[in-house]
């Protein structure tokens, strides 16, 4: 994940904890928490450090419970069952199953699922519909003879962006694409505006 | 439907946008390039460290002292050849970066950094300290709770297996 980024420097062969200011690796068991002194560029820096758990699950064995409880894992035939797929019905233990926006989910199901789009909370790329909104807006004026086109795509994409949020339950930008949208509509009518005075002239002087 | 999520801050290089937003259980950082946005999240009970430090931000400074050492100098030039009209509308147009540059030199830029155990999250603050320190203070109290919730909820360790006894006195010969 880390190099796939494209903004990149920062996460790019990201490795754990590094000074703040010249980016040089640092072992998390030599940082401290309180102020602290980059040995590379001898800058100082606050920190505070975290000991995070090794996550530990606890998976139950069908042999340590009874018969009454002995659904087995579609994946692993000695652990317990403990939650069922929410697409497929599969037995799942606690190693397989995935929590994603209040569902439980088998891992083949989650992949499917996320690459899909279908889980809100599993997409990692989204169309940035907000910035290709504003880009055809600025764009328009500088390719005139299109600009209809481009215009017209400015209010596409605003009302996809806006569409998207909601499916999304994202409150932020959501403004900025509405001002988007009302800009491109008003661009649409200046443009409009300005090819039927041209028209308009022509026939004048035609007459 | 998401989690409903809160704007933290931002980072911006040449490529794009940063924008850190804060979940429940995590941060959200959403990397905006023209056409697509990358998410990514940095969940508390992964992170490692949290840092605050604060830095003149290079790009930032280049940026403002170009713009007003050019204004600045057209302004200079049009005062040597007495254009009083010009000079004062370039010293004018000059002053906003030279002040911007100025101030930015006095103040610097607050910069706010979350370790994670496979990424990270970056936030600068320019003007709103206030905002950084009290960002900062959310994080790592959040941070603190989830790490020890986790802790909590860690499954007792095994008990230590028993362990392998010697073997026994041979057996006596049974004298009947």
């Amino acid at each position: 994940m880390a190099a796939r980024s494209k903004l990149g420097k920062w996460r790019v062969g990201y490795s754990g904890t590094q000074c703040p200011r010249c980016r040089t690796f640092k072992r998390h068991e030599d940082l401290k928490t309180g102020t602290q002194s980059c040995g590379n560029c001898h800058g100082f820096y606050e920190a505070v450090r975290f000991d995070p758990v090794q996550p530990a699950v606890a998976v139950p064995q069908l042999a340590g419970v009874g018969p009454k409880d002995a659904a087995p894992c579609a994946r692993h035939v000695r652990n317990q069952a403990v939650a069922s797929c929410a697409r497929c019905g599969q037995f799942m233990c606690s190693l397989c199953k995935i929590d994603a926006d209040g569902n439980v989910y088998c891992p083949p199901c989650f992949d499917r699922l996320s690459t899909e789009g279908s889980i809100p909370g599993g997409a990692m790329r989204l169309k940035n519909y907000s910035g290709l909104a504003a880009a055809c807006f600025l764009a328009s004026p500088f390719v005139w003879f299109v600009s209809p086109v481009t215009v017209s795509l400015g209010i596409f994409f605003s009302i996809r962006g806006i569409k998207d949020k909601k499916v999304r339950g994202e409150q932020d930008g959501v403004a900025r694409l509405y001002a988007l949208l009302i800009l491109n509509i008003f661009e649409l009518l200046a443009i409009f505006s300005v090819i039927a005075l041209i028209f308009g002239a022509f026939a004048a002087r035609g007459k | 439907m998401a989690a409903p999520r809160k704007y933290l801050g931002r980072d911006q290089n040449l490529a794009g946008i940063i924008r850190v937003y804060l979940l429940a259980d995590s941060l959200e950082i959403d990397e905006l390039t023209f056409a697509e946005i990358e998410r990514t999240r940095v969940y508390f009970d992964d992170v490692l460290a949290v840092t605050y430090h604060r830095a003149v931000s290079m790009g930032f400074s280049i940026l403002m002292g170009l713009g007003g050492g050019i204004f600045g100098a057209i302004g200079v030039v049009l005062v040597v050849h007495k254009e009083w009209a010009g000079a004062v509308s370039t010293l004018v147009a000059a002053s906003p970066f030279l002040l911007t540059f100025v101030a930015h030199l006095i103040l610097k830029t607050d910069f706010i950094t979350v370790f994670g155990r496979r990424t990270l999250a970056r936030m600068r603050f320019r003007v709103r300290k206030g905002r950084a320190r009290e960002v900062y203070k959310e994080i790592t109290d959040k941070v603190r709770i989830a790490q020890a919730a986790a802790a909590a909820a860690q499954p007792p360790p095994p008990p230590p297996e028993a362990p392998e006894l010697p073997p026994g006195p041979p057996l006596a010969a049974n004298p009947s």
